[in-house]
């Protein structure tokens, strides 16, 4: 599905250049916590909500967002955690982060070698620029880049969303937020 | 990153389908992680549960050994989602049927059915400075830091490949530069038992994550399962794969800790009120428990030993469960010491290959679950949906027995 996103316009002072982890375009509203990420035992991979009672985020759902976060914690298997999420198409649309690890890092791996999905990831994006997208903002995440795009509309999308119909659950572009199992 | 003529043969497919996805998974690791070149790994440590795996992960592991991938250096694997002994948790078919057939997968290629998280006890135990490509957060934690080898906190699938191959991308704490701690802990609580231990390891995971901690002030007869409950907090609070203790883990008796970054660093004191806040924290219900689980990480013998001697002359109340984890072998050599018998005379079960974290609590309809491990009652609420109580060991027997013969 392709979302009727023309009318947002990126703007030339809010592009943040980070290191491409991960191909694809994904464009959708961010969440964004300080808090470190646990993926495994954290992300339910059939709703796409967080589970992990310890967490800001607990009860939030975060498929179809950007999510950006600092760093992922938990056990080893959060990498097959994000691949079933993407799968299932209940992952976020894509991930900002400070610094991936090998764990995070292979679920987006795998969801290419393996199943031919793309889940954009971009991380050591500076800490100041970090700070500067908040939750609701809407971002465009090209993986392949390395480039996190504020786009206009943003900020006072979160609680009135720009013009045109969005897809529920927020939009993603490329192959990102769609579900292959149901 | 530079490949070897061998490995750009592998890469071509000149080695097989296998061996080539393998090492395209390798490849795509070492390129994201800006490695130079891949190492040899002596030994390998594999997930297996199927709340690790998903239905994503069973379609990747049933397809590499279906094309005939063998794993190349020994390889021992994590504990899974049904006990051997089979009787605890009666799984839902599809379930059950899943995760057989993860097992059957790793079996296909080689795998030594060790089915825990504590492989060392029985013989998958890194020397120091060896490359090893572990899975399972709580081990990594255990051999870089006790044992002084060398692994990053390996995904699930990535320790497969890492195994076919006996190879891993030389990155992050593969080198020594990396291995440097950033942040200081200073200890002055006399921590006594794992629960004291795994107490200061979330509080260094939680304030301090994904940073390699240096701490100074435990007592240096720390012993491996203290040292294990340390480094299973932390990995599960923080994501630490590595931490330092002055006089305690391996590079810092060998005087090979890096402590030049330190001088600026901050530092956190950890008391006795920081335990036990940690410990309140990770209390969620003050409701009498319906299952004590102890065992998290999988238990030596030498804690069976303990359990045992605390459960001489009681006996499990009618009302709660006590159900104790560890390996095979661990319980294996528990039943030839004789202490396997007298704590199941008590009417404690002993399971092997599963426990509370990965195992389906709700469907044994446990409500109150009731620890002395720090990891498991971070990690259960949120999988399980049950609430946790966390106590001494002590305590976590008084509430599950009363006095009298078992």
């Amino acid at each position: 599905m392709k979302p009727h996103l023309e009318h947002i316009e990126p703007q030339a002072d809010r592009v943040f250049r980070g290191r491409p982890v991960s191909d694809g375009i994904a464009r959708a509203q961010a969440v964004v916590t300080r808090q470190p990420f646990m993926f495994s035992h954290g992300l339910d991979p059939a709703s796409g909500i967080v589970i992990d009672r310890s967490h800001e985020l607990y009860g939030r759902l975060v498929r179809g967002s950007v999510l950006v976060f600092p760093r992922g914690v938990g056990s080893t298997s959060a990498g097959m955690w994000l691949l079933e999420a993407v799968l299932q198409g209940n992952a976020p649309a894509a991930l900002v982060m400070e610094e991936i690890d090998p764990v995070l890092a292979m679920g987006a791996l795998f969801a290419r070698l393996f199943f031919q999905r793309s889940l954009p990831v971009v991380d050591k994006i500076r800490p100041a620029a970090l700070l500067a997208i908040r939750t609701g903002d809407w971002v465009e995440v090209d993986g392949g880049a390395g480039m996190v795009r504020l786009l206009r509309g943003g900020r006072e999308g979160a609680a009135r969303p720009p013009r045109g119909r969005l897809p529920e659950g927020g939009a993603s572009g490329g192959e990102g937020g769609g579900c292959r199992r149901c | 990153m530079r490949l070897t003529d061998e490995e750009k043969r592998t890469l071509d497919g000149g080695r097989g389908e296998a061996r080539r996805v393998a090492m395209e998974i390798l490849a795509g690791m070492g390129k994201i992680f800006e490695a130079g070149r891949l190492v040899p790994v002596r030994s390998a440590h594999v997930l297996a549960s199927l709340l690790n795996f998903h239905g994503a992960g069973l379609e990747v592991i049933e397809r590499l050994a279906a094309l005939g991938a063998r794993y190349a250096v020994p390889t021992t694997v994590d504990p899974v989602s049904v006990s051997l002994e089979g009787d605890d948790i009666p799984l839902p078919p599809g379930l059950a049927e899943r995760q057989r057939r993860i097992c059957a997968a790793h079996a296909a290629m080689g795998v030594v059915p060790s089915w825990t998280c504590t492989p060392y006890w029985g013989g998958n135990l890194p020397g120091y400075g060896d490359h090893v490509a572990w899975s399972e957060s709580s081990a990594v934690a255990f051999v870089n830091s006790v044992l002084g080898a060398r692994t990053n906190r390996l995904s699930t699938g990535l320790e497969i490949a890492a195994s076919i191959m006996g190879r891993i991308p030389e990155c992050g704490l593969h080198l020594t530069e990396n291995r440097r701690p950033r942040v200081r802990f200073r200890v002055e609580a006399d921590p006594a038992d794992e629960l004291d231990f795994g107490a200061i390891g979330y509080l260094v995971g939680r304030l301090a994550p994904g940073r390699t901690p240096y701490l100074v002030g435990l007592p240096p007869h720390a012993t491996w399962e203290q040292l294990t409950s340390l480094g299973a907090a932390a990995a599960s609070a923080g994501g630490i794969a590595l931490f330092h203790a002055e006089g305690v883990t391996a590079e810092s008796r060998r005087g090979a800790v890096d402590l030049r970054g330190l001088r600026r660093a901050e530092e956190h004191l950890i008391d006795r009120a920081a335990i036990r806040r940690a410990v309140a924290e990770l209390t969620t219900a003050s409701r009498t428990p319906d299952l004590v689980a102890l065992g998290c990480p999988h238990w030596s013998v030498r804690q069976l030993s303990r359990l045992a001697a605390l459960l001489r002359g009681r006996r499990v109340r009618d009302s709660v469960r006590l159900w104790v984890y560890t390996s095979p072998y661990v319980k294996r050599a528990a039943l030839e010491k004789g202490v396997a018998q007298a704590i199941e005379a008590s009417g404690a079960r002993i399971l092997t290959g599963t426990c509370m974290v990965i195992s389906f609590l709700r469907h044994a309809g446990v409500r109150v679950m009731m620890t002395d491990s720090v990891r498991a009652a971070r990690l259960v609420p949120s999988e399980h949906g049950c609430e946790a109580v966390l106590a001494p060991l002590a305590e976590c027997v008084s509430r599950a027995t009363e006095a009298g013969a078992g």
